[in-house]
């Protein structure tokens, strides 16, 4: 016969059992995740990935410095950082958006009055850092990380704010397009997308935003008071954010079409079909493209659609390609390795993951 | 083959939130719908749990219980002699219980990926909602917003006077737990023995980690475990199982249940 203590002990053990059985069952979907973001600046290629963020020499693939020093599980990075001066800005998914010193990856400040997560990469602007948040807020910050002001959303913001000189243009996933005025303050215009942005805005030089949105759309509006341009009607669900380049704007959806259009009236002009879904924008080097796609293909596209060369990396390549003066970096979600890098003409030039401390 | 499962419950929650435009209510809605379908699994499992309890009580098994003893082999043998005699399968009360649990956790991840609050979960929800009955395009972003909740986010009900949130949700749901496991526990003819300790060590610790769940997970799931819980001891309700009188400290368990009077 069991004694007492043993049948506690019996007890308690089944308890936790059941109990680990539970949390192991919800934590499927619970686990906060997304994939790599990587920026190029100088020689140097910023990564972002799970519990650390790392700067990676671009010529020979090696670490330069990781932080923190001590990795904290239960903070994750997945935004590209983006690099102001010295300093190198990039949000968590604890809610803290952090500046380090750019050389040695040492902490400067973070702000911690954001309430969720950051998906978006801050834009950095000459005296301010826009940092949009999940939490439905976008923060305008001084280049110290002081709150200046904040503007409340009705849903989350992941996609990276641009800006004109008078005017900060923001979309998210409640669909619609905010034209806010750099001071702060009522909106400008506002304008109802029909569709979630997940990653989508850009502004060209003319003063044309282009939004590409869940309902399967590229939307061209001007800058200047939202009035619509053309509506392009893609295949699939757009995530990608769309690139303009030469009177073009280059997009791909999650059928794993990519189109170029033409900027002035949103005519396809060609497309091709990569093969799997496209969720991130295209890279661009001077005279190309740099398409990803889900299995992992690097696709080097002429502007007129021209495939130039096709690489395979190992992995999914959700993250947009982050492009230097001789090297394309793709980062890849569940792959052999975090970071591959090439040449424009499509030599692997090194591999890059974190080694294991 | 389980992300196939998933994507079963996660359209028809999606399907049912489409036709009432609230995530909260379709969390309830789909909860009961659920519970509904799984019900003779439930009813199948109680008459398994009872006929064990009668079995216990039978003369020709405590003879068994004290005639080998010391025999684990033969005693063993005469148990399944005596299951067999009185057509009874020892695992009819649990095997319910397990068929129910994939449903369980399927629930569980159909609520959480369905409001796909990181862009991985987005991508994995696009991919789960069948094209034929549903657009994605449509449906994002999701109205997470339930009475003073963000279904996407713990809960905390933030009052003027105070500075600090009040997890009502967190608190609703342990007392919940623990009501429905004092309901549910059947009485037992031999308080000391293994299997009543159990259930009194699981009534005793499930709340205390329901709310600890409730409090640090997204409250659209906290939802569901309320529901479950409310939908749980009405079912067991309407069986004429519940043991009111658990409820109470001071009497003895519950003598005089239905399920107790037809054995006396």
């Amino acid at each position: 016969m069991l004694s007492m203590k043993s049948k506690r002990i019996l007890s308690i053990t089944f308890v936790l059992m059941a109990a680990s059985l539970l949390l192991s069952a919800c934590s499927g979907g619970l686990a906060a995740s997304s994939w790599p973001g990587v920026t190029v600046a100088g020689d140097v290629a910023y990564v972002a990935y799970g519990s650390e963020i790392g700067a990676v020499n671009l010529s020979t693939g090696n670490l330069t410095w990781r932080y923190p020093e001590k990795v904290d599980a239960r903070t994750t990075y997945y935004a590209a950082p983006q690099l102001d001066g010295t300093q190198l800005l990039v949000g968590d998914y604890a809610n803290k958006l952090h500046s380090l010193d750019a050389n040695t990856g040492t902490a400067q400040w973070a702000f911690e009055g954001a309430a969720g997560r950051y998906i978006a990469p801050v834009k950095i602007l000459p005296d301010a850092i826009l940092a949009a948040n999940a939490d439905h807020h976008l923060y305008v910050l001084d280049r110290q990380g002081q709150l200046r002001w904040k503007f409340e959303t009705q849903q989350g913001v992941w996609a990276q704010p641009v800006t004109d000189e008078n005017f900060i243009y923001l979309a998210g996933m409640d669909r619609q397009l905010y034209a806010l005025p750099m001071a702060g303050g009522e909106p400008r215009w506002t304008k109802d997308l029909g569709g979630s942005v997940v990653y989508g805005l850009a502004l060209d030089a003319d003063g044309v935003l282009y939004v590409s949105t869940m309902a399967k759309e590229v939307i061209a509006l001007r800058a200047e008071n939202g009035q619509e341009l053309w509506r392009f009607a893609a295949q699939g669900v757009i995530w990608a954010r769309p690139v303009v380049k030469d009177g073009k704007v280059f997009v791909g959806d999650l059928t794993g079409k990519f189109y170029g259009i033409d900027a002035k009236n949103g005519q396809a002009v060609w497309s091709v079909d990569t093969g799997a879904p496209v969720i991130a924008a295209a890279g661009q080097t001077p005279e190309n493209l740099v398409v990803v796609n889900e299995k992992g293909d690097v696709i080097f596209l002429t502007l007129d659609g021209s495939i130039v060369w096709t690489r395979t990396v190992n992995g999914k390549l959700y993250s947009s390609p982050a492009v230097g003066e001789k090297h394309i970096v793709v980062a890849a979600l569940e792959g052999e390795n975090l970071l591959v890098a090439f040449d424009f003409q499509g030599n692997q030039t090194w591999q890059f993951q974190f080694p294991k401390k | 083959m389980w992300d196939a499962f998933v994507g079963i419950f996660i359209n028809v929650l999606l399907y049912i939130y489409q036709l009432v435009g609230n995530f909260g209510v379709a969390i309830i809605l789909f909860t009961i719908l659920i519970r509904l379908l799984t019900h003779p699994l439930t009813v199948s499992q109680l008459k398994g749990t009872q006929k064990m309890q009668d079995l216990q009580k039978d003369k020709r098994w405590i003879e068994i219980q004290t005639k080998y003893k010391g025999d684990k082999e033969k005693l063993s043998q005469e148990q399944m002699k005596l299951y067999q005699e009185l057509g009874i399968n020892p695992l009819s009360s649990c095997l319910p219980t397990l068929i129910q649990f994939p449903i369980i956790i399927g629930l569980y991840q159909a609520v959480i990926q369905a409001l796909a609050s990181t862009p991985v979960e987005l991508l994995k929800l696009t991919g789960h909602v069948y094209p034929w009955l549903l657009k994605v395009e449509s449906l994002i972003p999701l109205n997470s917003r339930f009475l003073w909740m963000d279904l996407g986010s713990p809960e905390r009900l933030n009052l003027p006077f105070l500075s600090f949130g009040i997890p009502v949700l967190a608190i609703v749901v342990t007392a919940s737990t623990y009501i429905q496991s004092k309901l549910m526990t059947p009485p037992s003819s031999s308080p000391g023995d293994q299997t009543a300790m159990m259930s009194n060590m699981m009534n005793l610790y499930m709340p205390f980690l329901m709310g600890y769940l409730a409090l640090t997970l997204a409250s659209g799931l906290s939802l569901y475990f309320l529901v479950s819980n409310i939908i749980g001891i009405a079912q067991y309700a309407i069986l004429g199982k519940v043991n009111w009188r658990n409820l109470l400290p001071t009497r003895k368990p519950a003598a005089d249940t239905p399920a107790a009077k037809g054995k006396k």
